[in-house]
C-alpha cells in the first residue's frame, strides 16, 4: 500500500474500518511509515475533540431561553390583535420570572446575581435571567427602568432587548415611561424592538402614552410598519 | 416508548411544537458546542452561539426539507451563525490571531510527547485558516457522512476529500513542526 492510498482510506475511516482485509493492509503500512503515523495520530486526536465537556446548566439556560423565544414568536391566538395582548405576554413573563426565582432559590448556588450590573454580564441567557430576576426584586423602580432602557438601547442581542421591553410591563405605572419609550424608539435598528415598544405604549393606557403614539404614528423617520402599528394601538386605547 | 428520530421531531416542530427543539438540543448541543469551542476557545461565546443555532432551528424550521438528514442542516446553520458573528464583530481578533508556538526542537521524542498534548493541537489548529479548521472539525463528526459534508460545502465527495487531505497535511506540518515544502 502506498502512502496516498493509506491517507485516502484514512479519510474514509468508517467505511475502511468495516473491511478486515483493508484494515490489515493499512496496519501493515502504518507500522513502517512515520509520515502516515503522523496523519493517523492527528486524525484520531481531531476525532477526540468532539467529546468536549459543556458548561454546567447549559441545557437549563437554553430551555429558559427557548421558553421566552416561544412566547415572543407565538402569542396565544385568542389574544392576538387585541390591545391587551401585550399584557398576556407580561403575565407569561411574570410566570417565567417566578420560575426563575424559584429555581435560583432552590439551587442556592449563588449563580444568579441579582444586581444591576448583572444585566450587562455573561451570556445572552445569563443577561435574560438577570433581567427577570432584577426586575422582580429591585426596590428602586427608577434605577431599574434606566437599566432596562440601557439594555434596550445597547445590548447586542435582540432576544435580550426584547426581554428588557417585556420586563418594562412591570413598570407601566411609571409616569415617565411613555416619554422615555418615545425617546428611545426611533434609534432602534430592529423593527421587532420598535413594534414591541409600541405595543408596550399601547398597553400603558395613559394619556401620555396615547400622545406618544399619536406623534409616533406621524413620525416620518419610522418605518411604515411601525407607524401603522402606532395607529392601531392608538385606536384600540379609546382614550 | 420509542423516541422519535430527528426528522420526525422536526416535522412536529414545523407543525407548531416548538418546545421540541429542546429535545434536539439535548441530542446535538455537545458537538455544536465542541465545534464552536474548538474554533473560538471562548466558552461563553460558544454557549451563546450554540443557543443561537438551536433558536434558528426553531425560527427556520419551515426551511428544513422533509426526509433530509438533520445533522448536516444543523451544522450548516452553525456555520452561518459563526459567519454572522464574525461579520458583526469584524475584525474578530481571537479567530485569526497568530498564537505563538514554542519551538520544541527536532527531537522525535518531544514530538511524540506533544502528540498527546491537547493544547498543542489547539495551537496547531490556530495556525490554519478558519475555513480549514472548520472543515477538519466537521469531517470528524461521526454522525455525518462524506456525502452530508459535501452537501454542506456544495462540492463532490472526492473534491471534499482533497480539501480535507490538504488541511490535514497542513495541520501535520504545524503540529510536528516540519519545514513547509512549497509545491
Amino acid at each position: 500500500m502506498r502512502c496516498q492510498d493509506f491517507q485516502t482510506h484514512l479519510l474514509d475511516a468508517p467505511e475502511a474500518s468495516t473491511d478486515p482485509m483493508l484494515r490489515a493492509s493499512m496496519g501493515e503500512h502504518l507500522s513502517g511509515c512515520p509520515e502516515c503515523q503522523e496523519f493517523q495520530v492527528l486524525w484520531d486526536r481531531l476525532g477526540a475533540l468532539g467529546t468536549t465537556e459543556t458548561p454546567a446548566r447549559m441545557a437549563e439556560r437554553f430551555r429558559d431561553r427557548l421558553a421566552l423565544e416561544l412566547l415572543i414568536q407565538k402569542p396565544p391566538k385568542t389574544f392576538a390583535g387585541s390591545w391587551w395582548f401585550p399584557l398576556s405576554v407580561a403575565a407569561a413573563l411574570l410566570l417565567s420570572v417566578g420560575m426563575v426565582i424559584g429555581y435560583s432559590l432552590r439551587s442556592g448556588d449563588g449563580s444568579s446575581d441579582p444586581s444591576m450590573a448583572s444585566l450587562r454580564k455573561g451570556t445572552e441567557a445569563d443577561r435574560m435571567e438577570a433581567i427577570a430576576l432584577v426586575s422582580a426584586r429591585t426596590p428602586g423602580q427608577g434605577d431599574m427602568v434606566s437599566a432596562l432602557m440601557d439594555r434596550i438601547g445597547h445590548d447586542p442581542s435582540l432576544a435580550v432587548r426584547l426581554s428588557a421591553v417585556e420586563a418594562l410591563y412591570l413598570f407601566a405605572a411609571d409616569p415617565g415611561l411613555s416619554h422615555r419609550i418615545e425617546a428611545i424608539l426611533p434609534g432602534q435598528n430592529r423593527p421587532e424592538v420598535q413594534l414591541a415598544l409600541i405595543d408596550l405604549l399601547g398597553a400603558i393606557r395613559q394619556k401620555r402614552a396615547a400622545e406618544a403614539l399619536r406623534r409616533l404614528a406621524k413620525e416620518g423617520q419610522l418605518p411604515s410598519e411601525a407607524r401603522q402599528r402606532a395607529e392601531t394601538r392608538l385606536s384600540q386605547m379609546n382614550l | 416508548m420509542e423516541m422519535p428520530d430527528d426528522t420526525e421531531v422536526m416535522r412536529q416542530v414545523r407543525a407548531g411544537h416548538g418546545d421540541l427543539v429542546g429535545l434536539l438540543f439535548d441530542r446535538h448541543h455537545r458537538p455544536v458546542y465542541g465545534f464552536f469551542i474548538n474554533l473560538t476557545h471562548e466558552p461563553t461565546l460558544s454557549e451563546d452561539l450554540t443557543q443561537e443555532v438551536f433558536l434558528r432551528v426553531l425560527r427556520y424550521a419551515q426551511s428544513f426539507k422533509e426526509g433530509s438528514a438533520f445533522r448536516p442542516w444543523l451544522f450548516r446553520i452553525a456555520r452561518n451563525v459563526l459567519t454572522d458573528h464574525r461579520n458583526r464583530l469584524r475584525p474578530l481578533a481571537q479567530l485569526h490571531e497568530a498564537i505563538h508556538v514554542p519551538d520544541p526542537g527536532p527531537s522525535a521524542q518531544i514530538a511524540a510527547e506533544a502528540a498527546a498534548d491537547h493544547e498543542q493541537l489547539g495551537q496547531a489548529l490556530a495556525k490554519l485558516t478558519l475555513e480549514k479548521r472548520e472543515l477538519l472539525l466537521l469531517s470528524r463528526d461521526p454522525d455525518m457522512s462524506s456525502q452530508d459534508l459535501a452537501g454542506i460545502y456544495g462540492c463532490t465527495s472526492s473534491a471534499l476529500k482533497v480539501r480535507i487531505h490538504r488541511a490535514l497535511n497542513e495541520l501535520r506540518i504545524h503540529f510536528f513542526h516540519h519545514q513547509e515544502v512549497t509545491p
